[in-house]
């Protein structure tokens, strides 16, 4: 749908503000309230959902230029989808994809910012984000005995993603990952060099058509591959794979997991025995890209009418996406099965979690702000009393440990795969 | 006498008094203010009266004192601040003009006292919200305009009740309702579309109710008002609690109003007790040691189920005071909580109860929080022993107000008129000791007399504002000149 | 209004540039808020030259100087969530006091809270919940601000039967008056405490607000102390559901009831004893389809359920409904309330609406922190609006009500303009002092021009109405005007001379008319 066909949702929103806060009802501490990072950075109405919703009316009223200040009201925001939370609560509007929508069009005007460019760029030259060679994808997995689809076959494709294929840092995480399936015996391989980018973060970004591309090819490669499932330990991939790439009509034919997920089959199944102690204190952050953006897609055609006068419905009944069929128990249940672990949760969780601060692309534009986002969030984790903030995401893991470097924070950040690791 | 004959034109001749020996009665109180005569003392009979009073003064420039209630007065606001001011006596406007059971208020004129307002309102189901043992020439109107706390705390949501409307002729000789009362319409239009007068709040984006209260007559007179009444109790249960110390006892005022439970509630020491009830303290045997303090509450029952009320209300207030090692009494050696509950809900005794000790009395009296109580009482003390006034003659009175978020601190200071240094005393007490207390944070909010100099903000900001609101409604500064910052 | 780069400059000192924007993207979210467009005929009202944040009093006093000196006018505002606080036939520049949201101290035990103005009532809760205190809660929802409702604008909500209207709340401002100086109202400006705001003498109190606020017209608050209640449930949340739909958990010492009455007599008495008895913690009257609203997902959901219940049902309960809760500090309290309160619903033959779980938790959230009041009010057609509004003696603020039903809102239903499955939709709750306030509301939808056309007229004819029926003076109370000829033309002549005295308040006050007043009142003279 094009930014005009959200035209009515811009005139409906009231501006009550709900979109930077935790829904009302779940708000559990006065300390930690917020749920937009952009609001709680720049403060500015504009800032929010709301002010975005203002932004594209005032953009299709020609009140105002899609310049290079419009352009950075856009795009700072990590696209984290806690707006689109709280305002469905009490709402039948669409906040997030008015948002979407303003980035397809600075796409199409050419006013994105210029680290944007880079990525997308990348993305076309050497099929990632991050600027990173192609015949480097796979060296994540050297030394594994992994089985590389296409000439070997597998149920199973394991999936890293961008950021663990090329995050050296990241990388005992991602190894860690595909050992736990390989131990556990299951059929799994990898791509290797012929993985792709899932294309998820450049359609954040505005670049619709560079993720159907991804998509498309992704869809292929699978196909080739005759694998029946793919997990990855990448929330970002895992989102797009499972719900942006139905929201453009690519059918994979395959289950989309993410890493959690398997796992804790494998534990229910007696696969995987976490039996060592891990004395730690730990909270678990639930990353944007597999909790709530992670809902599955709705996807609806009918009629918009009006019943009752002027109440606004739809014909067939559409359901609301309100995040919250996103994947949060498993990777707690996971923790759970860990011996040793103390693990509290955050005041702000499951759907109306607070953002690690690096998504669609704030961290390559907007540095200073991802890292500030992050800090709040490692905060509420010391606030619980937490030593360890756990999540499953690189992403998130890269933007935890940056700021907790840079700002001298003793937390430490683990990835629940890590963990898992650890303990088994 | 100029102007006497434009009065009796408005007001008829025999409204219009000039006479020595009258005069001399209105030109001083019981309190230190300089005597100053009035030139005269009119007795308006109603609103139009008031009016063209007004009005007149604005002509000739005379300065008009409104005295509602009859004597003794005590804090000198009814006294002229300058000569040749005119005393306008509402005492005998004392109609009491409309009763609203429903809607529990009633409009009465200034004059009415609460001796004569009580049956009115009985035979309605209603009762009123009594002051402290008010004098028995005390006005109701007057009593509530000038923020006089309440004995009910529960009823006390904040600082205006329980006032509601009021009609005003202020000083510009301008008429004015205030609240709901604005309108649209007439009274009787208000009425019978079932509009009672009873939000006092406004007119709109200004509070001129309450720009009238605590002004002692400064920025207008008031010719009725609307007063929130309670229903009538059908069962009601007193109780006396003593301690030593008078801690637990405010904690038990803190526990009551936190539970919301009760009606009458406050503190007194045993020498204010002993006044009230017109006894020798040493006739009411309560525990050794000095101060001892009593805490005073009832429990009423009105509509439903009034006995299930009290009953359960009896319960948990004996729960609560045995929690902090009290116990709720009915009777004491020498006095039972239902004598003084009947002194409590009426007037005092005439003239007034607080001269009987000694003839003269006066107080002082502030907003503070219960906690904050106790250093005020510990000064009060100290400030007794340098002015050389006999400490056990201090009265003390703890009204809890705003359903237990402040609390009314008064020292009553009985002494002999005819006794000069024990009037010296008084008079440093009064006024060198109220600076002290409000040195410490006692919020003067009702400066009478000298409190005036110290009770207002250093920076003047009050000052400033309320002289801007005296030119609008007060442009000619008619109206009681010299009080206040006026 | 422009601003001259001398004057920009001047405020982007105070603030720092990254707190002041002179963007028109940014602009332009802080003239847009519901109800813009009944009253200026578009979803924008004037774009204002430039948005200031602050940080503390000093920045704010800074700016009100500087705005007085450079002739620009100036409104402030915390959450922005109605016209009153965002919008102007004129452009100003908006004080936004986002930054200004801590809570300052809390008094537990004389029960006074000390709050900046961005403090939304829900944090407050948080807040006071664990020292066993609670705010007065605003229906507007919860994250309105509470300086809003006690100090700035309007402060009514279904809590206020036991917290009573918000600005009776007020204990004490720190307020920069519109020609920039500072005044610290009552005891807080005399002995530097928080205690009382009424005195010394006369209290400046009623030049700060009315029974309406001056909405950012006479200056900006920059704390506010107020009066907080007794608060009996837990000291932290207990959420139980899941999203979307979460549920907090009711404690066993509440009770909570959905009610229709057979007329609005009997709902009147039943207002009227249930008031005397001094048991509820929470009341309103509301039809009972509030209930349903708020506890479906969407108005698909909320749909499909209206169309399952039968008609007769839906005729039976009829328009007059409440909701009640009761709370209790022990079981022997409970009791009691409960004996008292069923012998009410027996005199004035009240009927129970029954609830399932649901329901239940989402009535119970309502009761909580006014939640759910986007869903009833705003979700079904986009918008809505007050035509009549009353605040007075319970008993003809029932009957207005049923007045605006019969003389505006029915003709608007039956017009298909606005949103029409119930009828006498007005909303109605009672002070703790005793009075009533009632509103008639229509829910129309701000994306159709009829629909906004319809009801702009019918906002017109309330003010009439209200007038010529002597059943209060309608909007000019509430501080929903913005136009006061209109007005004028509405009310008869004995009720204009308050607003003489206003502008002179106004002009006295703010001599440099600073701040702005498109919700106060001007300080012009009568046409």
């Amino acid at each position: 749908m094009a930014l005009e066909n959200y035209e009515q949702d811009m005139m409906r929103c009231n501006r009550c503000s709900y979109c930077k806060h935790v829904p009302h009802d779940a708000m559990k501490d006065a300390r930690f309230l917020g749920i937009c990072p952009s609001i709680e950075q720049y403060n500015f109405h504009s800032r929010s959902a709301s002010g975005r919703m203002i932004t594209a009316l005032s953009l299709l009223r020609e009140r105002i230029d899609l310049d290079a200040a419009t352009r950075d009201i856009i795009y700072q925001c990590q696209m984290c989808g806690g707006c689109d939370v709280s305002c469905k609560i009490e709402r039948d509007l669409e906040p997030y994809e008015v948002m979407q929508e303003l980035r397809f069009r600075c796409v199409e005007k050419g006013i994105v910012p210029p680290e944007y460019l880079k990525c997308v760029e990348s993305l076309k030259r050497n099929a990632n984000t991050l600027g990173k060679s192609q015949a480097e994808r796979a060296d994540w997995a050297d030394g594994l005995g992994a089985k590389y689809l296409g000439p070997e076959k597998a149920e199973v494709l394991f999936h890293a993603g961008c950021q663990y294929s090329f995050d050296p840092q990241l990388r005992s995480t991602v190894r860690n990952g595909l050992k736990i399936l390989m131990d556990a015996g299951i059929d799994v391989g990898i791509m290797g060099k012929a993985e792709i980018c899932c294309g998820g973060q450049s359609y954040e970004m505005g670049f619709k058509d560079e993720m159907a591309g991804c998509a498309r090819r992704n869809a292929k490669i699978w196909k080739n591959a005759g694998v029946k499932t793919v997990v990855t330990p990448c929330a970002g991939c895992f989102q797009s794979f499972k719900v942006l790439y139905d929201k453009i009509g690519e059918e994979t034919g395959v289950e989309i997991l993410h890493i959690t997920e398997f796992v804790l089959r494998l534990i229910q199944e007696g696969k995987i025995k976490p039996t060592r102690e891990i004395p730690l204190s730990v909270t678990y952050h639930d990353p944007c890209h597999l909790g709530r953006l992670a809902e599955p897609w709705i996807h609806w055609q009918g009629e918009v009418k009006k019943v009752y006068g002027q109440m606004v419905v739809h014909d067939p009944p559409k359901k609301k996406r309100f995040g919250v069929h996103g994947v949060y128990d498993a990777p707690r249940e996971i923790l759970k099965a860990i011996p040793g672990l103390k693990f509290t949760e955050m005041h702000r969780i499951r759907e109306y979690a607070w953002c690690c601060g690096s998504g669609s692309g704030v961290k390559e534009a907007y540095p200073d702000f991802a890292e500030s986002t992050a800090s709040k969030r490692i905060e509420e984790a010391q606030s619980v009393g937490a030593d360890v903030l756990v999540s499953s995401c690189p992403r998130c893991k890269r933007n935890f440990e940056d700021c907790a470097v840079k700002t001298g924070n003793e937390m430490k950040i683990y990835d629940i795969v890590d963990l898992v690791q650890l303990a088994i | 006498m100029a102007g006497t004959g434009e009065l009796a034109m408005i007001i008829g001749e025999d409204n219009v008094l000039a006479d020595k020996e009258i005069l001399q009665e209105y030109s001083k109180d019981f309190s230190f203010a300089r005597p100053i005569s009035p030139s005269r003392i009119v007795k308006p009979d109603n609103t139009k009266d008031v009016q063209g009073i007004v009005r007149w003064a604005n002509e000739t420039g005379t300065p008009l004192i409104p005295v509602s209630s009859g004597t003794p007065h005590f804090y000198g606001d009814t006294v002229p601040g300058i000569g040749g001011a005119c005393v306008v006596d509402l005492s005998t406007m004392k109609r009491i003009i409309r009763i609203d059971r429903r809607n529990r208020s009633v409009m009465i004129e200034p004059g009415v006292t609460f001796g004569e307002l009580i049956p009115a309102l009985e035979k309605e189901g209603l009762a009123p919200l009594m002051t402290f043992l008010p004098r028995a020439s005390k006005s109701v109107v007057t009593s509530f305009l000038e923020r006089t706390p309440i004995t009910i705390p529960r009823h006390h949501w904040e600082a205006q009740d329980p006032l509601q409307c009021v009609e005003v002729i202020y000083g510009n000789g301008e008429l004015m309702r205030t609240g709901s009362a604005a309108g649209p319409g007439t009274l009787e239009e208000q009425w019978k579309v079932g509009r009672a007068q009873i939000r006092g709040m406004g007119p709109s984006q200004v509070d001129f109710t309450r720009l009238l209260q605590g002004a002692q007559g400064t920025m207008g007179i008031v010719t009725w008002a609307t007063i929130r009444c309670r229903p009538l109790p059908k069962v009601k249960k007193s109780y006396l609690v003593v301690s030593n110390d008078i801690k637990p006892l405010i904690e038990l005022v803190y526990k009551i109003t936190y539970k919301k439970l009760g009606e009458e509630l406050l503190i007194m020491n045993k020498t204010q007790l002993a006044s009230v009830v017109g006894k020798e303290s040493s006739s009411i045997e309560t525990l050794n040691g000095r101060p001892e303090w009593i805490l005073y509450f009832s429990i009423e029952g009105d509509g439903l189920f009034p006995e299930d009320k009290v009953a359960y209300q009896e319960k948990e207030s004996i729960k609560l005071a045995r929690e902090l090692g009290l116990e709720l009494e009915t009777e004491l050696p020498g006095l039972r909580a239902e004598d003084l509950s009947a002194v409590l809900s009426r007037p005092s005794r005439a003239p007034y109860w607080k001269l009987e000790p000694k003839g003269g009395n006066q107080d002082i009296f502030f907003l503070t929080t219960l906690d904050r109580s106790l250093r005020f009482v510990d000064m009060m003390y100290e400030l007794a022993e340098k002015y050389g006034y006999a400490s056990k003659n201090i009265g003390i009175y703890i009204q809890p107000t705003i359903q237990g978020c402040n609390c009314h601190l008064e020292f009553s200071l009985a002494y002999n008129p005819k006794d000069k240094p024990g009037a010296d005393a008084v008079r440093h007490l009064v006024t060198e000791g109220g600076a002290v207390l409000a040195g410490m944070g006692g919020f003067f909010s009702r400066p009478y007399g000298t409190w005036s100099r110290f009770a207002y903000d250093r920076k003047g900001m009050h000052v400033i504002g309320q002289r801007k609101l005296k030119g609008i409604f007060d442009p000619k500064g008619i109206m009681n000149p010299g009080k206040l910052c006026f | 209004m422009t601003i001259s780069n001398k004057a920009y400059k001047a405020l982007e000192d105070i603030v720092g540039p990254e707190y002041i924007t002179m963007e028109p993207a940014d602009l332009d979210s802080y003239c847009f808020v519901w109800g813009n467009e009944l009253l200026y005929g578009d979803k924008f009202s004037p774009r204002p030259p430039a948005v200031i944040m602050p940080e503390n009093t000093q920045e704010v006093q800074a700016i009100v100087k500087t705005c007085n000196r450079f002739g620009l006018k100036y409104r402030a505002h915390a959450s922005g969530f109605e016209v009153a606080a965002l919008s102007a036939e004129k452009p100003f520049i908006p004080i936004d006091l986002r930054r200004m949201n801590h809570i300052v101290e809390i008094d537990a035990k004389n029960r006074i809270a000390v709050i900046e103005p961005y403090v939304s009532q829900v944090k407050l809760f948080l807040e006071t919940r664990k020292l066993g205190l609670r705010p007065n809660m605003m229906s507007s929802g919860p994250s309105s601000s509470v300086m809003a409702g006690t100090a700035a604008h309007f402060g009514s909500g279904a809590s206020n039967i036991s917290t009573d209207y918000g600005s009776r709340n007020l204990l004490g401002v720190e307020w920069v008056l519109p020609d920039g100086d500072i005044i610290r109202l009552g005891s807080l400006g005399c002995s530097g405490e928080w205690i009382n705001a009424d005195g010394p003498g006369p209290s400046l109190r009623g030049v700060l607000r009315g029974y309406g606020g001056a909405n950012g017209g006479n200056g900006v608050f920059t704390k506010i102390a107020t009066k907080v209640y007794p608060w009996y449930g837990p000291a932290e949340p207990k959420l139980t559901g899941k999203g979307p739909l979460y549920q907090n958990e009711v404690p066993e010492n509440f009770e909570m009831y959905a009610l229709f009455f057979p007329s609005v007599d009997t709902i009147n008495d039943f207002n009227q004893l249930l008031y005397e008895a001094s048991i509820a913690y929470h009341f309103q009257r509301f039809p009972v389809g509030i209930i349903p609203a708020m506890a479906t997902e969407s108005n698909d959901e909320f749909y499909a359920l209206i169309q399952s219940i039968p008609q007769e049902m839906l005729d039976a309960i009829g328009p007059h409904g409440a909701t009640v809760a009761l709370d209790a500090s022990s079981k022997e309290e409970m009791a009691y309330k409960q004996k008292v309160f069923n012998k009410i619903l027996e005199m004035t033959q009240a009927q129970q609406v029954p609830m399932d779980e649901s329901q239940k938790g989402a009535l119970f959230n309502h009761v909580l922190n006014g939640g759910g009041v986007l869903k009833a009010a705003f979700r079904p057609t986009g918008s809505f609006m007050i035509t009549a509004i009353g605040d007075e003696a319970m008993d003809p603020m029932g009957v207005l009500g049923t007045k605006a039903w019969d003389t505006i809102v029915s003709d608007l239903h039956d017009s298909g303009a606005v949103f029409n499955a119930s009828p006498h939709t007005s909303w109605a709750i009672t002070y703790g002092e005793g009075s009533g306030h009632v509103e008639s509301l229509v829910q129309y939808d701000p994306a159709s021009p009829e629909s906004v056309q319809k009801t702009v007229a019918a906002l017109e004819k309330a003010d009439h109405m209200v007038a010529e029926m002597g059943l209060g003076i309608n909007s000019l109370e509430n501080a929903l005007s913005y136009c006061e000829s209109a007005l004028k033309a509405a009310m008869p002549h004995n009720t204009l001379d308050f607003v003489t005295y206003m502008k002179m308040i106004k002009r006295t006050f703010d001599p440099n008319n600073s701040s702005e007043p498109a919700f106060y009142v001007s300080p012009d003279e009568w046409e």
